[in-house]
């Protein structure tokens, strides 16, 4: 071959002169271009002058203003693109004073770095619903207004089976276990509990309140991002070249936490001895779920470019890793995929509940349908999610039959992580609008892009939890955005079908009634669902099960199988469109919350109890 | 009168005459043919003949008679290129634009190299000067659209390769890089008919129908698409029965139509022809799950995860490689993994370029010693005897 190599004499090469210049240009833009690269904070707007968006028409409709609810969550960005401040924050529906209206727990970050003389970082808020679509600001009574660091989520669960629902925020560097008193009151049982993670590189982002070992107290599962921490932030830039948020692969993974509760207040860290102590993650995603039906709760991660994890419960305290085995730790074609919040139903009424992982854009929404071997079958694009989902980095996620029809539907909060994505990726956004997807009932979603009304306000959304806060029977929407108001939707639906509510009530069973299976038996139709205490990204969602039935009038059957094993079957008819508490070893009562129902009495009498 | 006068002068006649001698010297010296356009002269014509080597002798020859004269750096640029030596072309082209910073399309010639290198920001920075100095220029629009593509970012890449293949409509390799483009991002209105023009012009070109098959079997999930594609990806392996990316489509496809039995020996295909392929070996174990052979999912999982394990540490040191190019450390991680995955021909690209920087560093050499040895286990030297 001719060799063609240019001679060095031949081939002047920029010389001092040139050099010179390349420096001079170096510090020129090292004094302009780079700083004008990084854009300025986004101020927060205060509260008070935040003004709502103008409606649009469809199914749901920002009622946040009229509720009362003011809040903003603040990821403190500075302009220096610390990793922390992408993850920030989770929300919760609870009904702390047990008045059978759900009210709302909102997670608040602030500033990631305070320093002297700064005015106090912001703090978690929660809303006491007052009926009428009213909601007030009661943080203050219910002693939550402290510093409770950089927050990021949150996770309910009645801890100490008190019937009170209390509250663990998860952050960076310190998790609170906030337990309800009764009397509209938080105490920060923290330290006694003995669940603080205030370790360094405690990165907490999601957690989930379940019951493993059935032994009728809820144990804490807690997640962490990865091994960061302001001072060993690293800094990346986009594809413009403009300094953004570094990828996690550049961070280490770390191991989640699983803590077993003692029953009398205090927790024990049992992750070595579960076995969850062999892989590393990066989790943001976390639910309990007992996808085999062995009466044994599992555990589900969503893992950031890592893959997802499920834990197989062996029934004596440890797990068993079996997400490839299974089918849920990698997207269709092997890849990992960068996993966020996780959505958990029985969307095809088959009696199983398969799973949706969000991720980031440019990658699809991952749907993992479940079958009745255990195995999951990646059903992404088949089921229609897929190809509409790439453009959206998406966080919260979770199922509602939001028109009742008995086919359970998907909402997805979107937003991505980059506040200057726009200029080299030009068909995503900063800000994006919320997805809605219809089932259609033949396993395949539609995008209801035309009909979601304020959703589509392009927004930074991470939080997303779902709960009938006005118990009408249409499961209503919230979801906490980045830097803008949070947003609590209405559900205005216009059809006529029927529904029913159950709230669960654990005896010897955990008191939330976590990990029980419910099967219900309408026109012919079996409906299933697993009661849970925390999915989403970061949060929680009404504890109550759902169920739309068409224009079925009336549930023929309500099975329950609690966490200890125990069977109820209820074969006596209930009426629908109304709510009921099911205590368990009693009946079915009609929850007075809910306006229209009442147990047709004669029926009552009629209602078989097995245990 | 006193002109007249003074003309009539023998002393003023002679020096009349000699001054016009000068300027007729000079203006002959002027408009000679110089010795190096000579030489660049006698090059070309020696290219027309496919005299290459005797050409480049020329070039070089012009150069040495004049290093500011422009022509035979392009020539040279045109030769390396020509003869694939995209490197040492790249030289060349900056050598031509500092003495000709204004000829016509040199700046997309040397982005192309540039591309073709590894080169992606200065190729980048190119090509965009190119378009400033001439917009409709083709060659810079492909440069650009490949390097977005490379770049995952669809919407400038199909902006710029949809200008490139207007302006090479035949050129089947420009209308499938745009084809594949266009699949990859969901345009899939646009990519078939341009897929479906390659296969017009050529029948026998398997990859078109690789893309199609892509294609449809993701458009939608109506049987009518399913079978389509399907068609299509027989086709290409019919064309091309070894080509491991449609064995690998095909044997999805299959797989996510419940059909594992026929897909597991295209995805065993996919696996054989291309051993780090994550996807495929994903799927195959999905398929040996499927059909309940649990011993060959088993290990088809375990070499799918180690293979996704070293595909992730590799994304993330090639992260860093691309912004740090020099760090020997990266460079020797790069390498170790090679290794460890038994690629030595892939470890020894970064294990030479470290040794070069850091000759003593005994991890290297170590490192750099045993790539040696695998690749001439590998590829042992062909027997004397016949």
């Amino acid at each position: 071959m001719i060799s063609l190599q240019i001679a060095t004499t031949l081939n002047p090469r920029p010389k001092l002169s040139s050099f010179f210049v390349l420096i001079l240009l170096a510090a020129f833009l090292m004094a302009t271009g780079c700083k004008q690269s990084i854009p300025s904070p986004k101020p927060v707007t205060p509260v008070s002058s935040l003004t709502p968006t103008s409606p649009i028409p469809g199914i749901f409709r920002d009622v946040t203003s009229e509720a009362g609810i003011r809040f903003q969550l603040s990821n403190g960005a500075t302009g220096n693109f610390y990793y922390a401040e992408s993850t920030p924050g989770g929300c919760a529906f609870l009904d702390y004073n047990r008045d059978g209206l759900p009210d709302v727990f909102l997670v608040q970050a602030g500033s990631l770095v305070q320093s002297q003389g700064q005015p106090p970082r912001p703090h978690c808020a929660l809303y006491r619903n007052d009926g009428g679509g009213h909601f007030t600001d009661v943080t203050h009574e219910a002693r939550l207004d402290f510093d409770q660091g950089y927050a990021q989520g949150v996770a309910i669960g009645d801890f100490n089976n008190d019937g009170f629902s209390d509250i663990f925020i998860t952050g960076l560097n310190g998790c609170f276990l906030l337990q309800n008193d009764g009397a509209g009151h938080f105490l920060n049982v923290t330290a006694k509990a003995g669940v603080g993670e205030t370790g360094q590189n405690r990165y907490a982002t999601s957690a989930a309140f379940g019951d493993y070992d059935g032994d009728g107290f809820l144990d804490l599962v807690i997640l962490h991002y990865t091994k960061w921490t302001v001072a060993t932030d690293k800094v990346c830039f986009n594809a413009k070249n403009k300094k953004s948020y570094c990828s996690p692969e550049v961070y280490e993974p770390v191991i989640p936490t699983l803590y077993h509760n003692n029953g009398d207040g205090t927790f024990t860290d049992v992750t070595h001895s579960a076995g969850l102590d062999k892989i590393k993650g990066r989790g943001l995603g976390v639910t309990w779920i007992d996808y085999n039906q062995d009466g044994k709760e599992d555990l589900y991660i969503a893992n950031d470019l890592m893959p997802n994890n499920l834990y197989k419960n062996l029934g004596n305290g440890r797990f068993e890793e079996v997400g490839l085995v299974s089918g849920v730790a990698y997207g269709a074609d092997g890849k990992t995929l960068a996993g966020m919040g996780i959505a958990v139903g029985d969307y095809t009424n088959e009696g199983w509940e398969s799973l949706i992982v969000t991720n980031f854009s440019g990658q699809p929404n991952s749907v993992y349908k479940a079958t009745a071997s255990g195995l999951f079958e990646d059903n992404t694009y088949a089921s229609g999610i897929g190809s509409v989902s790439l453009p959206y980095l998406a966080f919260g996620v979770s199922f509602l039959d939001f028109d009742r029809d008995g086919w359970r539907d998907l909402v997805v909060g979107d937003g991505h992580i980059d506040p200057n994505v726009a200029e080299s990726s030009p068909n995503v956004t900063y800000e994006q609008p919320k997805l809605l997807f219809r089932n259609t009932g033949d396993g395949k979603f539609v995008s209801m892009k035309d009909e979601l009304g304020d959703m589509a306000h392009p927004r930074v959304t991470r939080g997303l939890a779902v709960g009938d806060y006005d118990n009408d029977g249409r499961l209503d929407v919230l979801a906490n955005n980045v830097n803008e108001s949070v947003e609590l939707f209405h559900n205005e639906s216009h059809d006529t079908n029927h529904w029913i509510e159950l709230k669960l009530e654990g005896v010897k069973t955990n008191r939330d009634g976590a990990g029980s299976l419910v099967w219900i038996t309408a026109g012919g139709k079996r409906y299933f669902a697993e009661c849970r205490l925390g999915s989403s990204y970061a949060s929680s969602s009404d504890s109550r099960l759902f169920f739309g039935l068409g224009t079925t009038t009336k549930v023929d059957s309500l099975e329950i199988r609690w966490l200890d094993g125990t069977r109820q079957k209820f074969t006596s008819p209930l009426n629908v469109d109304g709510g009921y508490r099911l205590r368990e070893g009693g009946q079915p009562q009609a929850d007075p919350s809910f306006h229209s129902v009442a147990i047709n009495k004669t029926d009552h009498k009629k209602m078989d109890h097995k245990n | 009168m006193s002109m007249l006068r003074l003309l009539k002068n023998r002393r003023i006649q002679s020096l009349l005459l000699a001054l016009g001698v000068v300027v007729a010297s000079f203006w002959w010296w002027r408009t000679r043919p110089s010795p190096a356009l000579q030489s660049y002269n006698q090059g070309k014509s020696l290219e027309l003949v496919k005299m290459t080597g005797e050409a480049l002798d020329a070039y070089k020859e012009a150069i040495r008679l004049d290093a500011r004269f422009a022509p035979p750096y392009r020539a040279m640029a045109e030769l390396a290129t020509a003869n694939g030596e995209t490197a040492a072309s790249i030289g060349w082209w900056k050598a031509f634009l500092e003495r000709d910073p204004k000829a016509e399309h040199a700046l997309c010639r040397l982005a192309q190299a540039e591309a073709l290198n590894g080169l992606e920001k200065p190729a980048m920075k190119d090509a965009e000067r190119e378009l400033i100095q001439d917009p409709t220029c083709s060659r810079a629009h492909l440069a650009l659209g490949i390097l977005y593509a490379r770049k995952s970012e669809a919407t400038p890449a199909i902006e710029h390769l949809s200008v490139a293949s207007k302006a090479y409509p035949d050129d089947p390799q420009i209308q499938l890089v745009y084809g594949k483009v266009l699949t990859l991002s969901g345009n899939y209105a646009q990519a078939e008919p341009t897929l479906k023009h390659i296969i017009e012009k050529d029948k026998r070109h398997a990859a078109p129908y690789l893309w199609l098959g892509y294609l449809f079997a993701r458009r939608s999930t109506l049987p009518e698409d399913q079978k389509q594609a399907e068609t299509f990806l027989r086709q290409a392996l019919r064309l091309q029965p070894e080509l491991p990316d449609a064995n690998y489509e095909l044997g999805r496809l299959l797989l996510l139509q419940q059909r594992a039995k026929e897909a597991a020996p295209l995805l065993q295909k996919a696996v054989l022809r291309k051993r780090h392929n994550v996807a495929a070996l994903y799927s195959l174990a999905q398929a040996y799950t499927t059909l309940g052979q649990k011993e060959s999912a088993l290990q088809t999982q375990k070499a799918f995860r180690r293979e996704s394990d070293f595909a992730a540490r590799e994304r993330v040191l090639l992260k860093s490689y691309v912004v740090n190019p020099n760090d020997i450390e990266i460079q020797l991680q790069l390498g170790l993994l090679e290794l460890e995955r038994g690629e030595p021909q892939a470890a020894l690209i970064f294990l030479r370029s470290a040794s070069l920087a850091s000759p003593k560093d005994a991890r290297i050499s170590t490192a750099l010693q045993k790539a040696e040895q695998l690749m001439k286990q590998q590829d042992p030297a062909p027997s004397k005897t016949p």
